[in-house]
């Protein structure tokens, strides 16, 4: 081992980020970073994230997506493990122009055996554009590997899963998804019910979720606190924990068959309120059960 | 007294789909660049909003200041980029710059249109330690400086002893 190897600093697993401008690329990253929604101005150029999941440090590149930008996918390619190319599904009428793109990129990807992973953002509105829509709009039954995901970096729909599938790609090592709750409630601030999601939509968890707790939140609403959990302990159910954000409480049911720590899920519940804060959805409530249901998709 | 800033340019890249990064203005209009040249170092690479990069332009020191323009749909990214005079103490500039975009954005005024406008009276306003007035605004740097007891230029120095 010579001098030069404290030198140099490699980029190791080092993933590429690319799409069309406003495709959601850095509000994808963050997403990943922080769990939950920020809003972000263009990409100037581009904007290196470094994350360490499990002791393994990836590094992933923001490219910007304006057509100025464009002829420096390749140039990153080099040393590239992973391309996530995002497509904005909200948007069919530059499905050609991010084809096109997309197609430049692809006899390097092929060449170098670089994994290709294809995000289809903005899910939360467009439900109706179907994978096979994409597929066939991309023609990318004819690519020799890919994966194609639905996500959403706004709600959150999806999240978790596309970080496990790019995760795996980029370091081949697999990591689990862990349920943080058994059952999970939203309440307004004044502690109206707005959505209860149980784990496998057990009816059991939900109920318990529910009903017994609601006089506890009442109460809890008129406590001048936020960011404070109060725990209470059920000898049969696991434990409840309740905690309280600017214009959001929310419950959740934790027990021991979850294997993971009560903290964890503390973390988690804070994380939901966060992003539920961050997207502004306090101002049109009937929205909040839709957002709810998309984000909890990584929680359970 | 010389001038703090003797060339302003503002550059942006707009949130909205299709956009390309480009330079608003420059004023006054006499650097012997390309364009391409004065982009680069107007809006650097890898620019977020709130940061502040320093480099040389013209054989000159330039200090940019990037910030967010609030827009209904995605937020514009936007530069000003000032060439200094070689006596300007930058880090005193810099919290003026700060204030003065903060002033602007909490005043509704933080627009490239206004900002293209009013980049004479500015430059003018930082040159003579003076009033900005834009709108109904009035940023007055001398009171600014006097509050913060800082200086926008290095005293000369006078030879000393005896010849």
């Amino acid at each position: 081992m010579g001098i030069f190897h404290f030198l140099t600093r490699k980029t190791k697993n080092k993933s590429i980020f690319c799409g069309l401008d406003s495709s959601g690329k850095s509000t994808i990253i963050s997403f990943l970073r922080e769990g939950k929604f920020v809003e972000h101005v263009p990409t100037m150029g581009k904007d290196m994230t470094e994350m360490e999941v499990q002791g393994i440090r990836l590094n992933l590149f923001d490219m910007g997506g304006q057509s100025h930008f464009r002829q420096m996918w390749l140039g990153e390619l080099d040393d590239t493990k992973c391309v996530v190319f995002v497509v904005d599904k909200s948007d069919p009428g530059r499905f050609a122009e991010a084809k096109a793109e997309l197609a430049k990129l692809l006899p390097v990807i092929s060449k170098k055996k670089i994994k290709l992973l294809i995000f289809a953002n903005k899910h939360d509105i467009s439900k109706d554009v179907q994978l096979s829509q994409l597929i066939n709009e991309f023609e990318l039954e004819k690519l020799p590997n890919f994966e194609l995901l639905e996500i959403s970096a706004k709600t959150g729909f999806g999240m978790t899963d596309a970080f496990i599938k790019f995760y795996s790609i980029l370091t081949g090592q697999v990591i689990k998804k862990n349920a943080v709750a058994s059952a999970i409630s939203i309440y307004s601030n004044g502690g109206i019910p707005l959505i209860t999601q149980a784990k496998n939509d057990d009816e059991f968890d939900k109920n318990i979720l529910e009903g017994g707790f609601l006089s506890a939140i009442t109460a809890f609403a008129e406590m001048k606190v936020n960011n404070s959990c109060i725990k209470f302990e059920s000898k049969d159910n696991g434990t409840f924990l309740i905690l309280k954000s600017q214009n959001f409480i929310g419950a959740l049911l934790w027990n021991d068959k979850l294997n993971i720590t009560m903290d964890t899920s503390e973390g988690a519940l804070k994380e939901l309120l966060d992003h539920l804060e961050a997207i502004g959805v306090y101002k049109q409530p009937e929205k909040v059960p839709d957002v709810v249901e998309q984000y909890v998709t990584n929680m359970m | 007294m010389s001038s703090t800033v003797l060339v302003s340019i503002i550059s942006g890249l707009e949130g909205r789909v299709g956009s390309n990064p480009k330079i608003i203005t420059i004023y006054p209009d006499n650097l012997d660049a390309t364009e391409e040249f004065i982009l680069e170092r107007s809006l650097p690479h890898g620019a977020l909003p709130d940061q502040f990069f320093e480099d040389k332009l013209d054989s000159r020191k330039i200090l940019v200041y990037t910030f967010e323009i609030q827009k209904d749909g995605r937020n514009d990214l936007a530069s000003i980029g000032l060439v200094l005079d070689k006596d300007v103490i930058i880090a005193n500039l810099q919290p003026i710059i700060k204030r003065l975009v903060k002033r602007l954005n909490s005043e509704n005024l933080l627009t490239l249109e206004i900002f293209q406008e009013s980049l004479p009276k500015i430059i003018d306003g930082l040159n003579k330690e003076s009033k900005i007035k834009i709108g109904s605004m009035i940023f007055d740097v001398k009171s600014i400086l006097n509050e913060e007891n800082l200086e926008l230029k290095e005293k000369s120095r006078k030879a000393r002893g005896m010849f």
